[in-house]
């Protein structure tokens, strides 16, 4: 049996093999599973979400057993369309991305694929056009972070003040979290790094003698960088059997937690307490 | 009486603001977005009602996380999205933020027993809310299989 390993990207199909449509080789199949795979990952799918794509759309093209496995930071696979095993595998970066709504896009586009079989540049094109459609811009994710802050600095018992000037603080943490990633900043230091930035902005609100709950402020700044969907993904994938995955994202969750932790205390030792 | 209504009414709207907020930062998509807020929203109300009743953290906390993974589960298969989008936001509201901040200032300023009434607590927030989500999740994937299974051969026979 030919052991076919091919490395990304893609770029010289084969002859086409007969499990696989006339348009299609058997490579470029390969190609958009995996190019769908991990971009499942890299947008906040799980794992399992993730091989079971790669699973449907080889097999909608015509594969004969398929092979995968992923876990958060590689995929790799083997294929037999009918020629022999083909082998690909995918370095995965980027992981810690939480777009839901470009995941949705994803899915429905896995759909799409199973059932229209597009040509390796249709699916680029659809790609193309579901990741654009589904970016999120600024003033959204600005807005988001306001929203969250107000309401959950209100839902824990503070006032609607505290719950505006925890909005208040929100953005500029949102945008510096933003800049430091962008500048390749270690995610553990940035995250330590905005809320020890936040403490400082609701602790000297708390000193301008504003009638207003430091703690509350804080909390509502909290829920912002909380790693929520980190921890829910990570027990979705240890108790659905990806244990490496799970305990990837849980350490994610876990070193997250003590850097916002480190970052509010901090704050609150150089200002000698909270209120 | 009149009173708590209008507390737990305040409350309820105070979540589904920042619920909303999660919404728009994660970008769930327009046509999603009235299920997620009833996600939040049955989250919320389960896990109240489980407090007033006296469950304690714990067990409303389980009950909360599995009611809303549930929803979720049943919701993503008849809007075809992935679960994901709609657990997340939907039980944001029960991610002990506000506790884990006490238990920090517990340890920052010496108390405690501030630190230990705290931390226990998010403690058992927190794994009551993986609790809940493990034990659907669980059961949720051979019962997804089965329907799978049973949709191929209903189509076949067509």
């Amino acid at each position: 049996m030919e052991n076919n390993v091919t490395l990304e990207p893609v770029t010289e199909p084969e002859t086409e093999s007969e499990g696989v449509p006339a348009a299609i080789s058997s490579e470029d199949a390969v190609f958009i599973a995996m190019e769908m795979g991990k971009r499942i990952l890299t947008c906040g799918g799980e794992v399992h979400r993730a091989e079971e794509t790669i699973r449907r759309i080889c097999t909608a093209y015509g594969a004969h057993t398929v092979d995968v496995d992923a876990i958060l930071s590689m995929i790799i696979l083997t294929a037999d369309f009918g020629n022999g095993d083909l082998t690909s595998f995918r370095r995965v970066s980027d992981v810690g991305g939480n777009n839901l709504g470009r995941l949705a896009k994803l899915n429905a586009l896995s759909r799409r694929i199973c059932a229209t079989k597009p040509i390796k540049e249709e699916f680029l094109a659809l790609l193309d056009e579901a990741e654009k459609s589904s970016s999120i811009s600024v003033i959204m994710k600005l807005l988001g972070a306001a929203l969250i802050s107000f309401g959950f600095a209100w839902y824990f018992g503070g006032s609607l003040l505290d719950g505006a000037l925890s909005a208040l603080i929100a953005i500029p943490m949102w945008l510096v979290l933003k800049l430091l990633s962008r500048s390749n900043m270690n995610a553990i230091v940035a995250k330590f790094i905005v809320c020890f930035m936040g403490g400082v902005g609701a602790l000297l609100i708390g000193r301008t003698g504003i009638v207003c709950n430091v703690n509350m402020i804080i909390i509502g700044d909290i829920m912002n960088v909380v790693p929520g969907v980190v921890l829910t993904n990570s027990l979705r994938d240890l108790f659905g059997g990806d244990i490496m995955s799970g305990l990837f994202r849980l350490c994610t969750a876990l070193l997250d937690a003590v850097a916002i932790a480190c970052g509010y205390a901090v704050a609150i030792l150089i200002f000698g307490g909270a209120v | 009486m009149n009173e708590q209504i209008l507390n737990g009414i305040l409350m309820m709207t105070a979540a589904m603001i920042g619920t909303l907020g999660v919404a728009f930062t994660f970008g769930v998509e327009k046509r999603s977005i009235g299920w997620v807020m009833l996600a939040s929203f049955l989250c919320c109300v389960t896990y109240d009602t489980a407090m007033a009743l006296g469950g304690g953290l714990f067990v409303a906390s389980i009950l909360g996380s599995s009611v809303t993974t549930l929803y979720s589960y049943v919701m993503a298969r008849v809007i075809k999205t992935p679960v994901t989008v709609m657990i997340i936001p939907g039980i944001i509201i029960l991610v002990p933020g506000g506790k884990l901040y006490y238990t920090m200032l517990g340890a920052v300023s010496s108390d405690m027993e501030m630190f230990a009434k705290h931390g226990k607590e998010a403690l058992l927030v927190a794994s009551g809310l993986a609790l809940g989500i493990i034990a659907v999740t669980a059961i949720s994937r051979p019962i997804n299989a089965m329907l799978n299974r049973i949709l191929r051969d209903n189509k076949n026979k067509t």
